[in-house]
């Protein structure tokens, strides 16, 4: 976990302008210190996806050629693909061609590794977005419905609703909807690769299933969370202080219930974005949705390290970014986050 | 008021902007179009759908090397011969086949008018092209053991003939042009190249392949027998997981699915018709002969007549499986051989062959339903005290001196359906790279080489019998059962296959229709 900005107890550093413009520098300051940052991490994560494709049992010219084919094919096809030297020599030639663009050639498919690459990064970002738009209300909608309702029969009936949702792994969901739609309601495609690229209403038709399946999954942390933060602004002393001035409805709740309390939510979501956007291997591959966590999946399986070592590059920047993105979303939001100077 | 100056809190404004349209793409998602629609419309058409899984190759009609692979450019190749599911040899872009008087040289006759998906006409000249790219010396295709210390050269013999020159002669060889790999490519190929330009001569052409997604294809009209093509096109759909390619079937997305122990569950297969396209492979359990305890035939023996044939049957192939007799003559092949006493489990053999002993092993396998078997059965044996050490795919065919599926004391490999004598040749030949037993027998190989040199029926007959009394006495591979590929299909389609769509044999749509 990267360093962030961190909350200030002590002295307040007043209002306005100065304000502002300590707080834009101490946003520069973290970009800079994420550029450097992430760079590093990424080039830690290449040598140990390099390192542990090699060390895992397998070979790819193996995978390629079959059993039926002998060591001497299996020597020669791996040559032809680059594999016949030394681990340090081909991560540095490998290294060397993603830096500029040149990211090589499937190992699996025979395809360039970037167009397989992005073009499905493209995909588990669409679904993603869904899954998100979905998540996001509902999560949030749940919990803040649950806190008013605070101790109630249906408060206590939708938590023990959401955590036996949470204790679901994500694969049962799936294979649930899977066979409700499969057998009982069929309204909606079980598979999602067919309608990738042929227009925006059968593409989020066929998202649809594994989209709910990837919200489902986070839905219940989301809004327990949503709750307690919901709660605890409800009890605190700025909200009586409120209510006593006369504030009252909406008003009070969006200014001085929905800001507060949403701030861990917000942090939350942002980790849960890069974790979506970079693709779910199980949801993909239970929808047959084209997407990258799918294509590691394969990658892994047969040890095609291009397109691994690309493919994590490329989740691995979608994380640590959307955690930038979450802190510096969190230093807007948060009236409580302070930089110091030289933080 | 201090409402009224208050601006409107953004992160309200974009929730509710995220809710409407998660509503909105969700409604609008369940309203729309019907639940199966495919990605080319095929729906309404009379299009086959097939469930594959994401091939682990390139594909390349000279290299691909799994099932997933081959049928994706398999549709569109065509080969000079097939085989159907009764084991017969069927003409395709070859019409006639004929061997000289010496069994050394074959002489093709290649099918006059036809012609690739591009329009150029199928010449001798592409049929060398494809063999020589096949058992070139740097081929890496798959298909090239099948024809490594048998073809020796291939010819043009004019624009409509080839010849085949045999290192040594080789009854069966017609056969071996129905493999992997064999599907005819223009001489002006080039490796690698494939789907830049799918060409074949085959049924059909590929309209599109997308990786993670699947395959495309339509009637080609110009195929040499389009008017027996009663489909409008095939759909190969990917499918990653089991569960979901289960549901697609149940669900009406697929036409076919293979006949598993987990569908045999679940499905109720009334609703379905049930189809085989025959023997398609052997699980072999070797023996290494070099070592103990199976040093020692009377244990190799004992361990013979200690298994359960039709428990395998029924346990792991589910029924879909012939009881073998621990020699590789497949129930199609002829000539079969004769003589042989069926084994069947028998204890009070075990126990007198094993004389108070007890054998104590691990079976190595990458087959775990196989092997759980098996080690259930003969532990259930008084003399057996068996270990299991399944292994993935990747460890147990690991590449290295040491790689487990040749190298461990016993061990279960599946080999796909090949000729008697290739069998031979590959697993029982003391300098084949794939003799798991280790074994070693010259009469065996001079028998083999004379039975592959004769097309007299009745010499075939006494050699046939001759090799498999060695097979079956020597033992270094226990060959249980002879498996079937069996499939349920919907009731849509109409037809009969005339061969195999589970393996590579010139996938052939012939006579298939759909019933709207």
């Amino acid at each position: 976990m990267t360093a962030g900005p961190r909350l200030e107890s002590g002295p307040r550093l007043g209002r306005g302008p100065a304000v502002l413009s300590v707080r834009h520098r101490g946003i520069a300051r973290l970009i800079g210190q994420r550029a450097v940052q992430i760079p590093a991490v990424l080039l830690v994560v290449s040598v140990l996806v390099f390192w542990l494709i090699q060390v895992v049992p397998g070979d790819p010219g193996r995978n390629a050629l079959g059993q039926y084919a002998t060591a001497a094919q299996v020597q020669e096809w791996n040559a032809a693909h680059g594999l016949d030297g030394g681990i340090v020599e081909r991560y540095l030639s490998w290294l060397g061609g993603f830096v500029t663009g040149q990211w090589g050639t499937s190992l699996v498919y025979g395809e360039p590794v970037a167009a397989l690459v992005l073009g499905r990064l493209g995909n588990s970002v669409l679904l993603g977005l869904y899954a998100f738009a979905i998540l996001v209300p509902l999560a949030i909608g749940v919990g803040a419905w649950q806190a008013r309702r605070e101790g109630s029969r249906t408060d206590r009936a939708v938590t023990v609703g959401l955590m036996s949702l949470a204790s679901v792994p994500e694969f049962v969901v799936g294979v649930l909807l899977l066979i409700v739609f499969a057998l009982v309601f069929p309204v909606l495609p079980i598979q999602s690769g067919d309608a990738v690229g042929t227009g925006f209403f059968p593409q989020v038709r066929a998202m649809t299933l594994p989209a709910v399946t990837l919200a489902l999954g986070y839905v219940s942390v989301l809004a327990r969370m949503t709750r307690t933060g919901v709660v605890e602004a409800t009890g605190s002393q700025f909200y009586r202080t409120a209510v006593i001035k006369g504030l009252h409805g909406g008003a009070l709740f969006r200014r001085h219930v929905a800001r507060n309390a949403l701030i861990p939510t917000i942090s939350l979501i942002g980790v849960y974005l890069g974790a979506r956007l970079g693709g779910s291997a199980v949801v993909e591959t239970l929808f047959g949705y084209p997407g990258l966590g799918e294509l590691l999946v394969t990658a892994t399986q047969k040890k095609d390290v291009f397109i691994l070592a690309a493919g994590v590059m490329v989740t691995g920047l979608i994380s640590l970014c959307a955690l930038l993105v979450t802190d510096i979303t969190f230093t807007i939001v948060d009236p409580r986050v302070r930089f110091t100077e030289g933080e | 008021m201090v409402h009224s100056l208050d601006p409107r809190p953004p992160l309200r404004a974009a929730l509710a902007a995220l809710a409407v349209g998660a509503l909105a793409l969700s409604l609008t998602a369940c309203a729309t179009g019907p639940a199966g629609g495919t990605a080319s419309g095929a729906a309404s058409d009379d299009v086959y759908r097939l469930p594959i899984t994401d091939p682990g190759s390139e594909i390349d009609p000279l290299t691909v090397a799994d099932y997933n692979a081959q049928i994706i450019s398999g549709l569109v190749t065509e080969p000079l011969i097939s085989l159907d599911a009764a084991g017969d040899l069927n003409p395709r872009l070859a019409t006639h086949w004929s061997a000289s008087d010496d069994g050394l040289t074959w002489t093709v006759t290649l099918r006059d008018g036809a012609v690739f998906n591009d329009d150029t006409p199928v010449t001798s000249a592409d049929v060398v092209a494809t063999f020589q790219a096949i058992t070139a010396e740097d081929s890496q295709s798959p298909g090239r053991s099948a024809f490594d210390g048998i073809l020796d050269s291939v010819a043009a013999d004019g624009d409509e003939a080839v010849v085949f020159t045999l290192v040594r002669p080789f009854s069966d060889f017609p056969l071996l042009l129905t493999g992997t790999n064999t599907g005819i490519l223009p001489a002006d190929y080039e490796p690698g190249t494939w789907l830049d330009n799918p060409v074949g001569a085959g049924q059909f052409l590929l309209e599109d392949y997308t990786v993670g997604k699947g395959a495309t294809y339509v009637k080609n009209p110009k195929y040499w027998n389009a008017d027996a093509i009663e489909l409008d096109g095939v759909e190969l759909k990917v499918y990653g997981d089991t569960q979901a390619t289960l549901l697609a079937f149940q669900a009406g997305e697929i036409d076919r699915i293979g006949l598993t122990s987990d569908v045999a569950a679940t499905v109720d297969a009334s609703k379905y018709d049930t189809i085989s396209s025959g023997y398609n492979k052997i699980d072999g359990i070797f023996l290494d002969v070099t070592a103990a305890p199976f040093d020692d035939p009377t244990a190799r023996e004992a361990l013979a007549w200690a298994i359960d044939r039709q428990g395998l049957v029924d346990d792991v192939y589910q029924g879909n499986a012939d009881i073998a007799d621990d020699v590789t003559f497949f129930p199609d092949y002829e000539p079969q051989p004769a003589g042989l006493e069926q084994r069947e489990q028998d204890l009070d053999k075990v126990a007198e062959l094993l004389d108070g002993r007890t054998l104590s092993f691990t079976v190595t396998t990458d087959n775990q339903l196989f092997g759980e078997v098996l080690q259930q059965q003969l532990n259930a044996v008084q003399g057996f005290d068996v270990d299991l050490d399944v292994l993935t795919g990747e460890q147990y065919y690991a590449e290295g001196d040491d790689t487990p599926w040749l190298n461990a004391g016993v061990t279960v490999t599946n080999w796909a359906k090949r000729v008697p004598s290739q069998y031979v040749s590959l697993i029982y030949a003391a300098d084949s790279a794939w003799n798991a037993s280790h074994y070693s027998n010259p009469e065996l190989e001079e028998l083999t080489a004379q039975f592959d040199a004769t097309t007299e029926a009745g010499e075939r007959q006494q050699l046939a019998d001759k090799i498999a009394e060695i097979q079956w006495t020597d033992l270094p591979v226990i060959v249980p059962a002879f498996s079937k590929a069996q499939s349920l299909q919907d009731k849509r389609v109409k037809g009969e296959f005339a061969g195999a769509l589970d393996f590579y044999t010139g996938y052939d749509f012939s006579g298939i229709s759909i019933e709207d």
